[in-house]
């Protein structure tokens, strides 16, 4: 009895693959946006992959299955979140090192003010506080509906709607100076 | 509506979420006001760069090594499940530093085989081959992998021609069955090999492939190699 159960937990395994392989990109992509590292969000996929294993019949059985594991993920990213907040070492994940300046090209092309945007967009989106940050990937950048986030994070779609609009501002607030300074260098750069 | 309220609104008017008085009365501010203009350009702006915010590309081997992890992770919690030390009753023992033995059942022969030399098993069909560990005592967690050559696979682990995993050993007799599936002709090797601390065991199995459809493993040669902990 033991041995066939050997065996058909290597098939169980195959059957775990071929579900799952297609939404990996997905997932890491994901797991990546929340993460902002590498190793974190190879480190949160592959912590989802090993508590899904168990639950193979159930994954078989969902029907949307990739709003469903983008609900999982979320809610392990908070989890993880949660904890870290709990520890007595604090570990913050703080984008680019705003220490390091980075040099703002002053050209006024389109596609470069857009990069310019870009590079400061990444780096001030760790200031938002997490509520907002995850809010803001999943709908302005991942373009998750309201609905579906609601569905993603068990929250009101009122309270993520107003939430949405403070995340914006708080956004667009911090991208202030970076936009005042971006006009005084178009005005020099304008100068004979 | 003053500037003040364009930026709290601003976001209901990307929306389209304004009601037509509104939206008329804002955009008569942003017509006569252009820092406000300037905003709303801006929070545009910050909306169309979030959508092409780029995440790096995933590793292409992660996946891979994801979900080999999942197995390896899951094929130790059924190793340690599988070893239950089934009592049948086989062969005679090789002693691994005087601590366990191992021997090879073969599916169609009731006796023990220390050394058969004819296992007749046909073509892309999987037969079980049974490595028996026999344990003079219980040890808390052995290393066994299983190699096979390239003409060999393991039924359920289609292209992988190594599998490990850590496992306990009860005392006395534990079985591994290994369902092989020839899909070559020519020589082909089954490698099951036991490692506890620093000792190494190997249990060399060869295989003759035959083209007409029939499998003939052949010779069994145990090797044991002691390395002195």
């Amino acid at each position: 009895m033991s041995i066939i159960k050997l065996w058909s937990r290597s098939k169980q395994t195959d059957r775990f693959e071929i579900l799952l392989r297609p939404f990996i990109p997905f997932l890491y992509k994901l797991a990546w946006r929340f993460t902002r590292t590498q190793a974190d969000a190879e480190d949160l996929v592959q912590d989802l992959l090993s508590k899904l294993y168990p639950r193979l019949d159930e994954l078989e059985k969902i029907e949307n299955l990739r709003a469903w594991l983008a609900r999982v993920l979320y809610r392990q990213y908070v989890d993880r979140l949660r904890l870290q907040s709990r520890s007595p070492v604090d570990i913050a994940y703080t984008g680019m090192d705003s220490d390091d300046e980075q040099e703002i090209p002053t050209s006024t092309r389109p596609e470069q003010e857009q990069a310019q945007l870009m590079v400061q967009i990444e780096r001030l989106l760790p200031r938002l506080n997490d509520d907002q940050r995850l809010l803001l990937i999943l709908h302005d950048v991942e373009g998750y509906t309201l609905t579906e986030i609601q569905d993603i994070t068990e929250t009101p779609i009122g309270t993520l709607k107003s939430r949405l609009n403070r995340a914006r501002k708080k956004l667009r607030d911090l991208m202030e100076p970076f936009s005042a300074s971006e006009r005084v260098n178009q005005v020099k750069g304008s100068k004979p | 509506m003053n500037c003040h309220d364009i930026h709290n609104h601003c976001d209901t008017y990307l929306d389209h979420e304004m009601s037509d008085t509104q939206k008329r009365a804002l955009e008569a501010h942003l017509e006569s006001c252009p820092a406000c203009r300037h905003y709303m350009q801006q929070a545009q702006d910050i909306r169309d760069a979030l959508t092409k915010l780029q995440a790096p590309a995933m590793r292409p081997d992660f996946a891979v090594q994801a979900f080999n992890k999942v197995r390896q992770q899951n094929t130790a919690v059924a190793g340690s499940k599988r070893f239950t030390g089934t009592g049948l009753a086989l062969a005679a023992s090789l002693a691994l530093a005087g601590i366990v033995g191992v021997f090879i059942y073969q599916p169609n022969s009731m006796e023990p085989q220390p050394e058969p030399n004819a296992i007749q098993i046909s073509m892309q069909q999987p037969k079980s081959i049974s490595v028996v560990f026999n344990a003079k005592e219980d040890l808390d967690q052995v290393t066994i992998s299983i190699e096979l050559s390239d003409n060999l696979a393991l039924d359920g682990y289609a292209g992988k021609r190594t599998v490990s995993w850590n496992t306990p050993l009860q005392k006395g007799k534990n079985m591994l069955s290994l369902p092989i599936i020839a899909t070559q002709s020519g020589n082909g090797t089954v490698i099951a090999r036991l490692r506890l601390g620093d000792q190494d065991k190997t249990f060399r199995i060869h295989v003759d492939v035959r083209q007409n459809g029939s499998t003939q493993i052949k010779t069994i040669a145990p090797t044991t190699l002691f390395n002195s902990v």
